[in-house]
């Protein structure tokens, strides 16, 4: 269990998040927020790559700068950014990672060989990293992420550069690791997370403003997320009026997705739609006038949007 | 499996990644670039095979010397090697005798020549680039060599009681009668000594050493920041501290290995000079100079060469210091710069440095204490580095 207890971090006068309560137990964790919002900075506090600068973090009850290397054995770890020297091979590259991981040369090649295989890199394996394209790169981060069978995984942005197929992939990965270990992954592409997390943290002004799973999140806009069509005349009103969700062209106008305020009423030509996590990410992340923020920054059914 | 062995197997392991990082083949390619083009490796070769224009006839004659009597020379080995000579000067004076240019200034024989020649207004200066344009030039510049290394030999005012011995403390005088007192006089030249000390062969190498090391080391750690690697390796088991000390043991071969090799460049140069047949002579003699270890040139050689290893650790570890902590490499660079300079200037530490060992009637402490000072101020250096790191994390 990875404990958040109270987590702050200032740079400087700069404050990035603050009085960040949160539990993580096995499971996949689906870190939402837009760019910015203090996502990275939390992943780096949870791989022990930053103090925080109020508060602690305990893995099975124990702070992590005293557990240390022991933390760091059972660590796995993706940056947002991973780096790679272009000339190395990614088995070479991956053995490289292992030693400094502590795994003996026997054990590092072997693994290595499985986890290539496992991201369809294994025919490229002793191809120069600097001809893979930026997906066979980030699946070359995944796969180091895993060299040492980690208890705890922590993966920044890892399908950025993936293809529809790669990431579909990936997905079906995340739900087998996850069911062994703690997966904590950020993104801003909702629909990464929307399947295979068990659950979902999203931030706030540097706060925690809800954790739970993806259908209790969905429920909080229930019954106020419509489809319409417009013509051209009607779709400037709606911009102004209500929380554009999605809008396509069609012949003779548009058809728009929205959200609206807590009990505005419908009208007829609108048709109800179960909301889905992307309406909410929308909707929570939109636009604001100061000042107008969600009330409540609690858990579960109590947060109102 | 021992666990402690495993351990060091395994920072074994990666000592030898991170010199393969060092060690990438265009990171090398530069590097061997660099020091063509500098040249200060082949100053070894450029001396110990002095060209026809600036023969080495005092080195001749000692290897010579050495050939026939050992590397000691006795009385009686002496007069055989003035009695070889005055064929010698037979050859010369026939020479004379038969050319009327010396005949014109009144000479007809060497001796006559040689006394004329250290007249101050002498005038042979015609007859000398005469001699130098013929075909006895050769046999001229031996007898001359020859004349300077009897008048070494045989002028003991100059040796045993001439100026420098005034400023001897008693342990120094000792030394001198102790030198004396053998049954000979070593065959090593001072022009041996002068070649590699002074400011030749062990100096050059020194920055060779030193140059090699930094321009191999430099990317130690701000390569694998440029590539991105540094948070991958702070969340990995061994951590950013234990890989800094394993990366400081790498730049620490680094430095080690270069130093080899130029040593054993050093000893090629020599193995196939006319210098090889004196490295078993002694280096306290007439002929060579004054010190206070009774110690073979080879053994001289390979002793002082120790600071050549020294020098480049300390290059090793300050460049590492400086990779650990400079924010880019422009940064790095001119610190790297810098540095080298301090080491490099005239008088300042290199040379200071060497100089008290090449010429050392002082104490080997000295310069002893002065190279492990700064082996300890280096190793500081990184540990400093490791915590800079931590403190600014936590800023």
């Amino acid at each position: 269990m990875l404990t958040v207890h109270g987590v702050g971090k200032r740079y400087g006068n700069a404050r990035v998040l603050e009085g960040l309560d949160l539990e993580f137990g096995k499971g996949v964790y689906g870190l939402l927020a837009p760019n910015g919002a203090g996502k990275t900075t939390l992943l780096k506090l949870l791989a022990g790559l930053l103090p925080p600068t109020e508060g602690e973090i305990l893995y099975e009850g124990q702070p992590l700068a005293v557990l240390d290397e022991r933390y760091r054995l059972i660590l796995g770890y993706l940056p947002q950014r991973f780096g790679y020297y272009p000339n190395d091979t990614p088995l070479k590259y991956m053995q490289y990672l292992a030693a400094i991981k502590g795994m003996d040369r026997r054990k590092a090649l072997s693994r290595s060989e499985e986890l290539l295989d496992l991201v369809a890199l294994g025919e490229v394996k002793h191809k120069k990293m600097k001809t893979f394209s930026g997906g066979m790169i980030q699946r070359v981060g995944i796969a180091q992420a895993l060299l040492n069978d980690p208890r705890v995984l922590i993966l920044d942005e890892p399908t950025a550069g993936l293809d529809p197929k790669e990431r579909a992939r990936f997905r079906s990965l995340l739900t087998q690791l996850g069911r062994q270990r703690t997966v904590i992954l950020s993104t801003h592409v909702v629909s990464d997370v929307e399947s295979a997390a068990n659950e979902i943290v999203m931030l706030q002004g540097g706060k925690l403003w809800v954790k739970d799973h993806p259908e209790a999140i969905c429920k909080l806009l229930a019954g106020r997320v419509y489809e319409a069509q417009l013509t051209d005349t009607e779709i400037e009103d709606f911009r102004t009026r209500y929380v554009l969700l999605g809008e396509r062209s069609e012949p003779g106008g548009w058809k728009l997705r929205f959200a609206v305020e807590d009990g505005t009423v419908p009208a007829d030509s609108w048709q109800g739609v179960e909301p889905g996590l992307e309406d909410v990410f929308l909707y929570v992340y939109r636009d604001r006038q100061p000042g107008n923020v969600p009330s409540g920054t609690i858990w579960g059914d109590e947060v109102r949007l | 499996m021992n666990p402690s062995g495993s351990a060091w197997r395994l920072n074994l392991r990666l000592v030898g990644l991170e010199f393969q990082k060092l060690f990438m083949l265009k990171r090398l390619g530069l590097t061997v670039f660099i020091l063509l083009c500098g040249g200060l490796w082949l100053y070894p070769f450029q001396v110990l095979y002095p060209n026809s224009q600036f023969p080495d006839y005092e080195t001749t004659i000692a290897a010579g010397m050495k050939a026939k009597y050992g590397t000691l020379i006795d009385d009686r080995e002496w007069e055989a090697f003035k009695q070889d000579r005055v064929k010698k000067v037979a050859e010369a004076d026939a020479y004379i005798r038969e050319d009327p240019l010396f005949a014109s200034a009144n000479l007809d024989s060497y001796e006559r020549y040689v006394r004329r020649a250290q007249m101050p207004n002498g005038g042979t200066q015609p007859l000398d680039a005469h001699i130098r344009a013929g075909t006895k030039k050769e046999l001229f510049a031996k007898l001359h060599a020859e004349e300077e290394w009897i008048k070494r030999y045989e002028d003991d005012y100059r040796w045993t009681v001439g100026p420098g011995t005034i400023w001897m403390n008693e342990a120094e005088k000792q030394r001198l009668q102790e030198i004396e007192a053998r049954d000979g006089v070593s065959v090593l030249p001072q022009r041996q000594i002068y070649h590699y000390a002074s400011s030749g062969i062990l100096y050059r190498l020194a920055m060779t050493a030193m140059l090699t090391t930094v321009l191999l080391v430099m990317h130690i750690h701000i390569g694998d920041r440029r590539a991105g690697l540094d948070e991958l390796q702070r969340t990995s088991r061994m951590g950013k501290n234990r890989l800094l000390w394993i990366k400081t043991t790498a730049a620490l071969l680094t430095g080690t290995l270069v130093s080899a090799v130029l040593l054993v460049i050093l000893l090629i140069a020599y193995r196939f000079s006319e210098a090889w047949s004196l490295m078993g002579a002694d280096i306290s003699g007439r002929f060579g100079g004054f010190f206070m270890y009774d110690l073979t040139f080879l053994q001289y050689i390979l002793l002082t060469y120790s600071a050549v290893f020294g020098l480049s650790w300390i290059a090793a570890l300050l460049t590492a210091f400086y990779s650990a902590i400079a924010p880019n490499m422009q940064v790095l660079v001119m610190a790297i710069i810098l540095t080298l300079f301090i080491f490099f200037k005239e008088d300042w530490i290199l040379t200071r440095l060497l100089n008290m060992l090449l010429y050392s009637g002082i104490s080997l402490l000295e310069p002893t204490l002065t190279v492990a000072g700064l082996l300890l101020l280096g190793v500081f250096l990184i540990s400093v580095a490791g915590k800079w790191r931590t403190w600014r994390l936590h800023r």
